[in-house]
């Protein structure tokens, strides 16, 4: 790579917007929060990528290829470069003939959808049904939404699972004349095993199908139509054993267990069903038939079996679930609160889990952690109820794995006296070695009286002339704030989180206040050196 | 016509006060709410059905609403609700709070209208708000009189004209001025557990009492409360530029004069102080509304005749007005404003007129 073409009067304009775009990218989520509803919340995230944008088209994607960039923004900017086109935008800190010739830009989109993809896949696929919705559908595009369907490892659980999505997706990809031609293509394959009737077709195949898909064209052609519900194709167990076992429950849903529950369910509801009539026709057989569908189901993953706790229960299916191989904090937090009772076993397993998230080589070793327990932290009726207090408090654990030494406070009172538990947070430090840095885990709305805290840090800072930094650590962000975190003070470095895996990454972003310019470079040196493709199988130069 | 003491009006009720025996005090700008709590037995929270949930409002002519309860529980509505509806319609408020009883029907025709020249008529609508409570006072007024449905009209104007909204005799232009700011508004206060009321402050006097039935029921309005009715106070004093002031600053810097400590425990301290010298404060003025007396004038117009049901009274006294619904002496919703005219001062030097005299020995030779 060659130097940046970033100038110095640039250079403050990209700092701030940087910081501001790293926070967002970090907590802000497409859902309602406490405060704002979603449109606004949607529109202050696309906003801010749009500025970023337009200061130079590097930064949308240098910042959503950052480890704990929510899922939202990451698509929203995915979304906005695929709208762009490739040649779209002007490139003002990477040289453009790096951007453009030397394949940084396919790089940079591509760890971006990967990050995406590091959410889970509904995540991606969303994000290319927006791409049919916005009607984008550029060589560029299409290539890589090509190349990230047919190079799933999975596919044919994939294809089965998310049928529908993945169709339309295909379908608009492929447009409606093309994926005529493919189907005809492939009801022939079927026929003739794998030979093709001509140059052309086989040219089609390997164009639009086969150069992204690791297998052979008869197992990619019988999963396309599987996808495209077409009928007359035999799946065997051996070859397609999640097809074969789904056209089996076409039938009869009893003594399946590699298909997910929701799939069944979706599929004994319709009243066309074989078994509908005995076993979904009332609210009985539906309980009954729910119970057996959870006991026979061996595809659940262990968070989604966690997140089931309540209902399982509720069906009276006795399930073991190893609740300390769950690797989603949410499920387990939102159990403990549904049910009513943060067990042993429940409070060991989110322990367990804070320990294996510890954030390695963090920048602190001594710190202070002030956690917001009061009311307005556990959600609201548009938000996740309790998914702020949830995220604030394995946060707190996280920190505190990830330190030698930590002293955590928790606000006490009806209201958020984040002043009070600062003092207190002050009065357990050790004499001979003073924190190193201070967090503050709270959505920012104090009112005991609003702008007490930032009054409290400043005469501290004052009069002891200790500046030791304060983070506040915020699980909601404001759209009011565009998106960002209402700060409580002047002088705390804010930070929005949906993840406590968030907080290393932007702690590193306050470093580019010192040198922007290096911390950019590392991040287009670190694109550079990432390797990701287009495919598995090809290089493809669009 | 009755009387009803301050006193008697919140029996059983007291505010939240913090782990070193302060009363809590939510603040914002030059805005203040202290909240109130009672023992368990006093909050009826079974008896009353949601009021935002429950009730389906229609009308047939101008200056009426009907509510009909959808519920097998009584509900008690809220204090001046309003009807704020997207059908092709005029909105409604009620001008006070009201009762009904299980899966009862019942008409206020003491409404008013909120939409200035607006035809139609709705129905079946759930679609409530809260009126503003810098009304309050001009709405209570209104009960009793033999008005038409263009009572309300003068205080939408009114509120206009506080907000800079240019309501005319249009509710929802205020409201759609101010949705978002509003909506924020909810999130800067927080609702404790077992709420039971809410005293209200504007630069350091009592301007708004409000006492709920149930902690249920104070869960249910909580939002629609801080947003629809208190927002107002708020709006109105970003509008004047007032802000809270640096309390906990001075009270530091008054400290450091006299003391050699280290700037912790002069932290600390000079926090305890601020939070006492808060609480004195608010604790001086709730002391000031103990004397007082209302005047209580039984509403009737849409309220139950039934003898076993809540009875509505409208209390007025100098300077405040508000109203009670209450059941054999049992008070379940309590809502009183200060008049915005009434300087409180006045109330003081009458209250030390009476304390003095209290003092004085009785004439002896």
């Amino acid at each position: 790579m060659e130097n940046l073409v970033l100038s110095q009067t640039m250079v403050s304009k990209v700092k701030q917007s940087l910081i501001d775009g790293l926070t967002i990218a970090s907590g802000a989520k497409s859902s309602a929060t406490y405060y704002h509803g979603k449109d606004e919340q949607m529109k202050a995230i696309q906003t801010q990528i749009l500025n970023l944008y337009k200061l130079s088209k590097e930064l949308p994607l240098i910042i959503a290829s950052q480890k704990g960039a929510t899922g939202r923004f990451v698509s929203e900017v995915l979304l906005n470069e695929f709208k762009q086109t490739l040649k779209g935008g002007a490139c003002n800190i990477v040289n453009p003939i790096d951007w453009y010739d030397n394949g940084l830009s396919d790089k940079a989109v591509l760890s971006a959808l990967n990050n995406l993809g590091e959410n889970g896949l509904p995540y991606v696929l969303r994000l290319f049904v927006d791409l049919k919705n916005a009607r984008v559908n550029n060589e560029r595009t299409r290539k890589i939404v090509l190349g990230f369907i047919w190079g799933q490892d999975n596919l044919e659980f994939y294809a089965m699972k998310y049928r529908n999505k993945i169709a339309q997706i295909l379908r608009h990809t492929y447009g409606i004349k093309k994926t005529s031609i493919l189907l005809s293509i492939a009801q022939k394959q079927s026929y003739t095993n794998g030979l093709f009737d001509s140059d052309k077709e086989l040219s089609i195949a390997n164009e639009l199908i086969l150069k992204y898909f690791n297998g052979d064209s008869i197992r990619a052609f019988k999963l396309l139509l599987f996808l495209f519900k077409k009928n007359g194709v035999e799946y065997g167990v051996n070859e397609f054993p999640i097809l074969s076992e789904y056209q089996k429950a076409q039938t009869d849903i009893t003594n399946i267990s590699v298909i997910p529950e929701e799939v069944l369910l979706g599929l004994i509801s319709s009243v066309k069903h074989p078994q509908y009539h005995n076993m979904w026709s009332t609210d009985i057989q539906k309980e009954a038939t729910k119970a057996m569908i959870r006991n026979n189901v061996k595809v659940t993953s262990i968070n989604q079996q966690v997140r089931q706790t309540k209902s399982t229960a509720k069906l009276g299916v006795q399930k073991h679930v190893e609740i300390e191989k769950a690797t989603d904090f949410l499920a387990l937090y939102k159990t403990g609160y549904e049910t009513g009772s943060f067990t042993p076993t429940l409070v060991g397993a989110i322990n367990e889990l804070a320990k294996k998230k510890k954030i390695t080589g963090f920048h602190y070793q001594n710190i202070g952690i002030i956690l917001d327990d009061s009311v307005s932290m556990t959600g609201h009726k548009a938000e996740s109820k309790n998914t702020p207090r949830a995220i604030a408090d394995f946060t707190s654990k996280v920190l505190t794995e990830s330190t030698k030494e930590s002293v955590l406070v928790k606000t006490n009172d009806e209201t958020t006296d984040i002043a009070t538990s600062f003092i207190e947070l002050l009065k357990y430090e050790n004499p001979r070695k003073a924190y190193d840095a201070i967090f503050i885990l709270t959505d920012g709305y104090e009112n005991a009286y609003d702008g007490l805290t930032n009054e409290v840090i400043s005469i501290y800072r004052q009069e002891t002339g200790n500046q030791v930094p304060i983070f506040q650590i915020s699980p909601i962000t404001g759209a009011e704030m565009g998106a960002n975190v209402r700060p409580l003070g002047q002088g705390v470095v804010t930070m929005a989180i949906n993840n406590p895996i968030a907080i290393q990454p932007q702690i590193s972003a306050r470093l580019l206040e010192i040198d922007t310019k290096r911390w950019l470079e590392n991040q287009v040196l670190a694109l550079e050196a990432s390797p990701v493709k287009r495919t598995k199988k090809n290089y493809i130069n669009a | 016509m009755n009387t009803r003491d301050f006193t008697e009006l919140l029996k059983g009720c007291r505010p939240i006060k913090d782990s070193e025996g302060n009363i809590i005090v939510q603040s914002i700008m030059n805005m203040q709410i202290v909240c109130l709590t009672t023992d368990k037995e006093y909050s009826l929270d079974t008896r009353f059905a949601n009021p935002l949930t429950s009730l389906i409002a229609g009308n047939q002519n101008y200056g009426e609403i009907n509510f009909s309860n959808k519920e097998n529980k009584e509900v008690i509505l809220p204090t001046q609700m309003a009807v704020m509806t997207k059908q092709s319609a005029q909105n409604h408020s009620m001008i006070k709070a009201g009762y009904l009883a299980k899966n009862a029907s019942v008409t206020y025709r003491d409404a008013g209208c909120v939409q200035g020249s607006q035809d139609g008529h709705f129905r079946g609508s759930s679609e409530f708000r809260m009126i503003p409570i810098t009304i309050r006072e001009m709405l209570f007024d209104s009960v009793g009189k033999n008005e038409d449905y263009s009572r309300t009209y003068p205080a939408i104007r009114k509120l206009g004209q506080d907000t800079n909204s240019n309501t005319s005799e249009y509710l929802d232009k205020y409201f759609s001025k101010y949705e978002k700011k509003l909506e924020e508004f909810i999130a800067h206060f927080e609702r404790p557990k077992n709420l039971i009321g809410t005293i209200v402050l504007i630069d350091g006097e009592i301007v708004a009492i409000d006492k709920f039935p149930s902690f249920t029921y104070a869960e249910q309005v909580w939002d629609v409360m801080i947003r629809d009715c208190y927002g107002a106070l708020a709006v109105i004093s970003e509008l004047k530029d007032k802000s809270a002031g640096q309390e906990f600053t001075s009270t530091y810097n008054d400290l450091k004069r006299n003391h050699n400590t280290n700037v912790v425990d002069l932290l600390e301290k000079a926090l305890k102080k601020t939070k006492a010298s808060i609480t004195k404060s608010v604790s001086d003025k709730i002391q000031e509304l103990l004397e007082l007396t209302f005047d209580a004038k039984l509403d009737s117009e849409g309220q139950s005749t039934s003898t076993y049901a809540p009875k509505s009274y409208i209390l007025k006294t100098e300077g405040y007005v508000g109203q009670v619904l209450t059941e054999n002496e049992f008070n379940h919703l309590v809502s009183v404003v200060k008049r915005e005219k009434f300087d409180p001062n006045a109330l003081r030097e009458v209250n030390e007129l009476r304390t003095k005299a209290r003092r004085q020995d009785r004439f002896t030779l």
